[in-house]
């Protein structure tokens, strides 16, 4: 008898946790929905009607999934740049649909993803180290309202005097038409959906070029 | 058996504590946070954080982490800037666009 009363004690202790962990669950829910317009990654999707083959892309990413503060983030994040995996609930790139881009410039990488909320996503990283042994990646993410325009992101690190610009286009973009704040317009040749420029000014505005 | 419960106590606990640090962004920037053209808006207060994200009431917005780098993006757009680790530092929003507007920023 002693070790049933054992067994039922154990069974109510662990009740007793699955409920503690239960009402923890329930207290963050919220807490994580409060990012508001941020849209929650089991909201409905609406349909997509552009494609992106470069989400297709088979390969190493060359941009690892890590938890920040992990002992893998601090080995690998000390050689170049990561992905820091983030909630559902944000508007991010989903870490399983990131896929490398072929870039022009020799001074940045980047990548294609999707959002969160149905859109895409262009995500770009400096080779150059934003302080020794830390590399920043920066994320330009839409939403399904502006799925078929794709996505452009400038960077400009904080060493540097260039601006950096990566975008992603839907397959049947062949070029883009890029204004500088300089006045400028320049027409960037696009290949597997993707788009960069390095250049001593910002950017202005882009206009995308379908078909050949 | 009591130290048994206990350490169970304590462990879903913990349990709790590091979901909760984990699933919550913190929104710094919000409900009404006003910049000018060209204006930076910082917390003030450094934290502990690997990601800072922004977005524009239809407004071109960047975001990033006070001398680690920005992300800068059109309107209609979430701005995302990370790092590998955490640090001590300031997320900021820029505003990006030529009119004034309102912004929210969170980070993690």
């Amino acid at each position: 008898m002693p070790g049933c009363t054992t067994h039922l004690l154990t069974k109510r202790m662990l009740a007793w946790a699955c409920g503690l962990l239960a009402v923890a669950a329930a207290l963050v829910a919220p807490l994580s929905n409060s990012v508001g317009a941020i849209a929650s990654a089991s909201a409905p999707k609406a349909p997509l009607h552009a494609t992106y083959s470069a989400l297709s892309a088979t390969g190493p990413t060359g941009l690892p999934v890590v938890a920040p503060g992990s002992p893998a983030a601090a080995t690998l994040g000390a050689k170049g740049p990561t992905f820091a995996a983030t909630p559902a609930s944000s508007n991010g790139p989903e870490a399983g649909s990131i896929r490398s881009l072929p870039v022009s410039t020799s001074t940045m990488s980047a990548w294609i993803a999707t959002s969160a909320s149905g859109g895409v996503c262009v995500l770009a990283s400096p080779h150059q180290p934003v302080k020794p042994g830390i590399y920043g990646v920066g994320a330009s993410c839409g939403t399904a309202a502006t799925h078929d325009s794709g996505a452009t992101l400038e960077f400009e690190p904080p060493s540097g005097n260039r601006v950096m610009i990566a975008g992603v286009v839907p397959d049947d973009v062949s070029a883009v038409v890029v204004t500088l704040t300089d006045g400028e317009s320049r027409a960037i040749p696009v290949a597997s959906d993707a788009w960069t420029l390095e250049t001593d000014a910002h950017l202005e505005s882009t206009h995308n070029v379908v078909g050949g | 058996m009591r130290r048994t419960r206990e350490l169970i106590v304590v462990a879903a606990i913990a349990c709790s504590a590091m979901f909760a640090a984990s699933a919550q962004a913190t929104e710094w920037a919000g409900n009404g946070y006003y910049l000018a053209s060209g204006q930076n808006g910082f917390t003030n207060y450094k934290v502990n954080l690997y990601w800072s994200e922004g977005k524009g009431e239809t407004r071109a917005v960047c975001a990033g982490i006070r001398g680690y780098g920005s992300n800068c993006v059109s309107r209609g757009y979430y701005a995302a800037y990370w790092l590998s680790f955490y640090v001590n530092g300031e997320p900021y929003l820029h505003n990006h666009d030529p009119e004034g507007g309102y912004f929210r920023g969170w980070y993690r």
